[in-house]
């Protein structure tokens, strides 16, 4: 009918999805691993609008294209890294990653732009869990607790896996004799040697690597998913990629950044409202005034 | 191990379309508050035993919620980055609770019934529970089950047997094990004193001699990290791993006497206390941090509260 309303009001909705993504990133911001996230919006496609009926001769054909509304269209991740927070347990582990690409420099916001012109994204780094379907994901939260059978937890209980595909599994040891280096490989410290898991090789923390990082599914419960699992590789020994024992990576959301974000989600919100209200009062002035006798 | 099943389109291994809520916001942030007065729970239970004896201290973490991912149906417009989901978070919860078990100071009291471990040991404690089969004598069985503590303020009670002999127990009543499991006992009038090893002598009055009334038993448990807290300074493993034929391969019993005395690694501090491992400067840090992300959940619910109110003003 008039298309103004319809437009403040995908505004309206536009803008809450905006407010729940600042809350949820306010709501995460101790949450160990946690990316913040950012809403991008988009316009609906344009209509074009065509005049078919006028009192000026002459006035009649296309006026122009008109965009008919907003939505938000995508949550996208921040990858930047964490700071990372000393714990002094022997199971919390965090990753500091900076990969590097030959000849492409990254900005803050991990992206860089090549010689052709496109856009590329910094890969990220990750620890790879399975969870109780033996599906994988991805998580930066290194926050691992050790059950009974030796097998290293994730919070919400997905196995930490290993180089070999398998869960890591260090059954018999106390988790405060184990070093963990920064390639990932577990070593036991009253002897020195490296722990050896089930298969009889050494076990080494499975590092992911992520080239598409965008590609990335955030599901909840710290993990990522992948939809093509193929895309991830395992670290490769000389990537600027470290595992550190005794520390987890705190979130990186700015709480700052976050509040401001919901306060404009806010008012923008408000302002739409108020766009609804003038054509709320300008259709009662049509039904109710025009043509009154 | 399979690799993931893989998706054929966004939704296969996935939860998807959660349930399209006005007040998202207000949830969010209503769990988190939750998720953090918890966190404040625990802050303010580990300052509050400060001063306790043997007191080991909680911690938690947190970790985001299952989001609910909604496919977005539709032509992908381009210069979209991302699949075409939108995953819709719902605020953090607390996980991970886990006690700290490493060692807290070491304050001398010149008690003699006053003990500290030095190393990683624990004192075995029995607690007593009655068990259905009845004594030949005709009352109910008491069996002791174990539980483990660092903290070695024991004390001398009767024991209300008709030998007239007094148990050594901690504060609260549990009598403390032997290394045969049963309860440590002297005879009513006795000087007591325990050495290095975990050996408790019993002097009589007119003896020179003291005699040798029990021997502490002294664990080490190899997996200190599924430690549960049973209160009164107890610590067990939790019901399903104390089951003695799975407990066995938990527990290492420490032979003090077969060490000697002068070993460097593990001993019995007679007139010496465990304090509590609490940090204050780290507890009060944490208690700012968790206030300041309380008061912004808050502040995120007020905003929630406020949209939700220029929704309602729309008309009218």
């Amino acid at each position: 009918m008039m298309r103004g309303l319809y437009m403040a009001a995908a505004g309206m909705i536009a803008q809450q999805r905006k407010h729940d993504a600042a809350v949820n990133n306010i709501a995460n911001a101790n949450t160990p691993g946690y990316k913040a996230v950012t809403t991008t919006m988009r316009t609906f496609p344009e209509a074009l609008l065509h005049a078919i009926r006028t009192g000026d001769a002459g006035r009649r054909g296309p006026i122009g294209r008109l965009a008919t509304g907003v939505f938000a269209e995508e949550y996208v991740p921040l990858f930047v890294q964490g700071d990372l927070a000393s714990t002094g347990r022997a199971t919390d582990l965090a990753i500091l990653a900076d990969i590097r690409v030959d000849g492409l420099e990254f900005d803050a916001a991990g992206r860089a732009v090549n010689a052709n012109g496109e856009t590329v994204y910094q890969p990220q780094a990750f620890f790879t869990v399975a969870n109780e379907n033996g599906d994988v994901r991805f998580t930066r939260n290194g926050q691992f607790t050790v059950n009974a059978a030796g097998e290293w937890l994730t919070p919400s209980g997905m196995r930490l896996l290993g180089t070999n595909g398998q869960p890591v599994v260090t059954a018999g040891i106390d988790a405060a004799d184990i070093q963990v280096t920064a390639a990932g490989l577990l070593i036991n410290r009253r002897t020195g040697e490296p722990v050896i898991g089930g298969d009889g090789e050494p076990v080494q923390i499975l590092v992911s690597v992520v080239e598409q990082p965008y590609n990335l599914i955030r599901e909840g419960n710290g993990v990522f998913v992948l939809e093509n699992p193929a895309e991830a590789r395992a670290l490769q020994p000389g990537e600027n990629v470290r595992v550190m024992q005794g520390y987890t990576e705190r979130s990186n959301v700015d709480p700052l950044q976050a509040t401001v974000d919901m306060m404009t989600a806010l008012r923008m919100y408000e302002a739409n409202q108020q766009v609804i209200q003038t054509f709320d009062r300008t259709l009662d002035k049509t039904v109710n005034d025009i043509g009154r006798l | 191990m399979t690799a993931g099943s893989g998706m054929a389109g966004p939704g296969r291994n996935l939860i998807v379309n959660g349930v399209e809520s006005m007040n998202h916001s207000m949830i969010t942030a209503g769990v988190t508050m939750n998720g953090l007065q918890r966190r404040l729970d625990l802050i303010a239970h580990n300052i509050a035993n400060l001063n306790t004896t043997g007191y080991k201290k909680q911690d938690a973490t947190f970790d985001d919620l299952l989001t609910s991912i909604k496919a977005q149906r539709g032509k992908t417009l381009p210069g979209r980055l991302t699949p075409p989901v939108l995953p819709i978070g719902s605020g953090a919860r607390l996980a991970g609770l886990k006690i700290d078990m490493t060692a807290g100071p070491l304050t001398e009291t010149g008690n003699p019934l006053d003990l500290a471990l030095q190393g990683d040991a624990l004192f075995e404690i029995g607690v007593p529970v009655v068990t259905e089969t009845a004594d030949p004598d005709g009352g109910p069985q008491i069996v002791y089950e174990p539980a483990w503590t660092r903290s070695g303020a024991f004390r001398l009670s009767p024991s209300g047997d008709e030998d007239g002999t007094f148990m050594l127990t901690t504060p609260d009543g549990y009598p403390v094990l032997d290394v045969f499991g049963n309860p440590v006992r002297v005879p009513a009038v006795s000087d007591v004193t325990v050495d290095r090893q975990g050996n408790v002598w019993a002097r009589q009055p007119g003896q020179d001699e003291p005699a040798l009334a029990a021997t502490l038993k002294v664990v080490r448990v190899t997996r200190p990290d599924l430690l549960e807290a049973r209160g009164d300074g107890l610590y067990a493993y939790p019901p399903a791993l104390m089951d003695p034929a799975v407990r066995e391969a938990l527990v290492e019993e420490l032979d003090l006497n077969e060490r000697g005395p002068d070993d460097a690694e593990i001993a019995v501090l007679p007139g010496w206390l465990e304090g509590s491992n609490v940090d204050l400067a780290a507890e009060l840090t944490e208690l700012i941090n968790v206030q300041r992300a309380y008061q912004l959940s808050a502040r995120a619910l007020q905003s929630a509260h406020e949209m939700m109110g220029i929704a309602n003003r729309l008309r009218g």
